[in-house]
This record gives C-alpha cells, structure tokens and sequence, in this order.
C-alpha cells in the first residue's frame, strides 16, 4: 500500500507540474482531466473513498464536459 | 487589459486577505487534536455519530447532519452559479446570432462522431443512470451521497450528448423540468431544515424515524436531504452545461 501511495504521490506532482506547463487549451483539457482521475486514486488510496467518487464525478465528468463544451465554441476563434 | 494601478491594488488586497485567511488556518490547525488513528476523538465522535443517527457512512452523517448548514449553503451557492450563468448568457431578444457556428467555419473541419463511440456512448446510458440511482439512495449507508448521485445523473445525459444525440439530450431535460427539480432540490432542503427548527428545536434537526442501520429507510433526514441534494446538484449542473451547449449547438440565422 505505502509503495502505490508514493507512486501516485510521485505522479500527482509530476502531471500536475505538466498541468501549469500545458500550453494549448485543448491539450490542457486533456492533461488536466488526467490529473483529476490521479488525485481521485490518490484520495483512494489514502481510504477515502467517499472524497473519490466525488473527485472522479467532478473532475472527470463535470469539469470536463463544461470545458469541452465552451472549447468547440471557442476553440481557434483567436487565431 | 488590467491598468497598473488597479493590479496593484489587487494584489495588496490578496496579501491582506491571504496573510489573514493564512493566520487563522494556522491557529486552528495548531489547535486540532493531533492524534488521527482508529482510537482518537475524531474516529470516537464520527463513530458516535453513526450509532447516534444510525448512519453508517460516517461521510453522510458528516454533510447531511453535523454540518447540514454547510451543505445548504454549498447548495445555494451551485443553485447562485446556475441562475447567474443563466442570467449572463441568455439569449435576449433582437440579439443577432452569427450565421455559422465557430467551429463550422470554412478553414474548420471537425470529424463526425464514429460509430464506435456513438454505440460505446449511448450503451453505457442505462447502466450510468441505475449507478446514479444506486449511488443516489444509497448515500447514507455507503460510498455516495446528494452531490456524487446528481453529477452521475449529469453523466448519463452526457453520453447522450457525447453520443450525438443533443437534440435527445435536451429533449430528455426541459428547462421547465430542471427548474422544478432545483427547486423541489434546494426546497425541500430548507423546508425540512424548518421543520426541524419547529419540531426539534434547531435547523436541521434530525427528526425523522432512524430505523435500523443499514436499511434502505434509515437515518432519519440524512437520506432524504442527500436526496434532495442531488435532485439540486443534477439540475443546476444540467442547467449550467445547457446554457454552454446552447452557444455553440444552437446557432442559426436570425429570423
């Protein structure tokens, strides 16, 4: 169990440092909804499953959604 | 573009407030009793709670009774974002809608939704809407609860959407539907809260039957507020993602 915690540990911070890099909105809709699902496991792992189910609902449908939505409107209207 | 001066002022405010916010969360977190293992005061009051209100997901008996206020106030503020995306970016009459869609301009190609994902999408909508039940009424005795059930009952809708089918997706939720749901929702919420101020003697009072743990009908007002919490959550998100989709699926020539 410890050896997955700092697994994911290690993996949250990393995607989420590539989260700030990310430049592009597309690629960071992308990047970002993979750092939810990560903090979701991560919580998982922690034994808080009730605070997983609400990550993934929320940063893996709601946010998502939400964002890929205004992206087909908005998406390339700046060049 | 910001001017500088009001930058500056702006950040002056956030150090204000951050030093602040910053003082107060230091002071309470060195307040807090230290010891979170199975046998410290926390585990001790969130396992008296679950027998006092024989709520066995200690995670609900948290939001929906100790701190039931909370909730309603994280409600309203989903029920304030709902109504004040509406009000931004609905459409007023005499405003001229662009001829094409953004994404449908010439230069612009988007592929077709496959069929692979049409029929992986529109599979998935029966199981999605009976996890959204389960997760729903489930709330106080297992993993789940009001916002979790609504943001899956929002998911099933999405594959609909993300199926290809918007025009069923819309049909399957009128506005005067969602509306209703909202405020059946947020409605109820604090109908039951008085309630039990008039019965119990405090807003939110725990005053139905507890019946046995572990029973669907169980826990007194722990489930019925984590079920009209996501009646709230699944409307007031649907509304909110409606009035994005309505931008861009929505467009046509001015009549």
């Amino acid at each position: 169990m410890m050896a997955a915690q700092v697994i994911v540990l290690v993996l949250i911070g990393t995607v989420g440092t590539l989260t700030v890099l990310t430049r592009g909105l597309v690629n960071l809709w992308l990047v970002f909804s993979l750092y939810g699902m990560l903090l979701a496991l991560g919580f998982l792992l922690l034994e808080a499953p009730d605070a997983a189910l609400a990550q993934v609902v929320v940063s893996g449908i709601v946010v998502p959604l939400l964002l890929g939505v205004v992206l087909a409107e908005v998406h390339g209207s700046e060049r | 573009m910001t001017p500088p001066g009001m930058a500056a002022t702006r950040t002056g405010i956030f150090l204000v407030a951050a030093s602040v916010l910053g003082v107060a969360l230091v002071h309470g977190v060195l307040g807090l009793p230290t010891d979170a293992t199975a046998d410290g005061p926390y585990a001790r009051t969130l396992a008296e709670l679950a027998i006092g209100q024989r709520s066995l997901n200690t995670v609900s008996g948290v939001l929906f009774d100790l701190r039931s206020l909370d909730t309603l106030g994280e409600a309203l503020a989903l029920f304030a974002a709902a109504a004040g995306l509406q009000v931004v970016l609905s459409e007023h009459e005499g405003e001229g809608r662009v001829p094409t869609p953004r994404y449908a301009r010439p230069g612009r190609t988007a592929p077709p939704t496959s069929d692979a994902v049409r029929t992986i999408a529109l599979a998935f909508v029966p199981f999605v809407t009976a996890l959204a039940l389960v997760v729903t009424l489930r709330g106080h005795l297992g993993v789940g609860g009001g916002l979790q059930g609504g943001a899956l009952g929002l998911a099933a809708l999405a594959l609909v959407f993300l199926g290809g089918r918007y025009q069923a997706q819309r049909r399957l939720t009128p506005m005067a539907a969602l509306d209703a749901e909202e405020t059946v929702g947020i409605g109820g919420y604090v109908a039951l809260g008085l309630a039990g101020l008039a019965v119990g003697g405090s807003l939110l009072a725990n005053v139905l039957p507890l019946g046995t743990p572990g029973q669907l009908l169980s826990a007194g007002t722990i489930g019925v507020l984590s079920l009209l919490i996501a009646l709230e959550a699944r409307a007031a998100l649907l509304l909110i993602v409606i009035e994005a989709q309505e931008e861009p699926f929505e467009r046509e020539l001015p009549s």
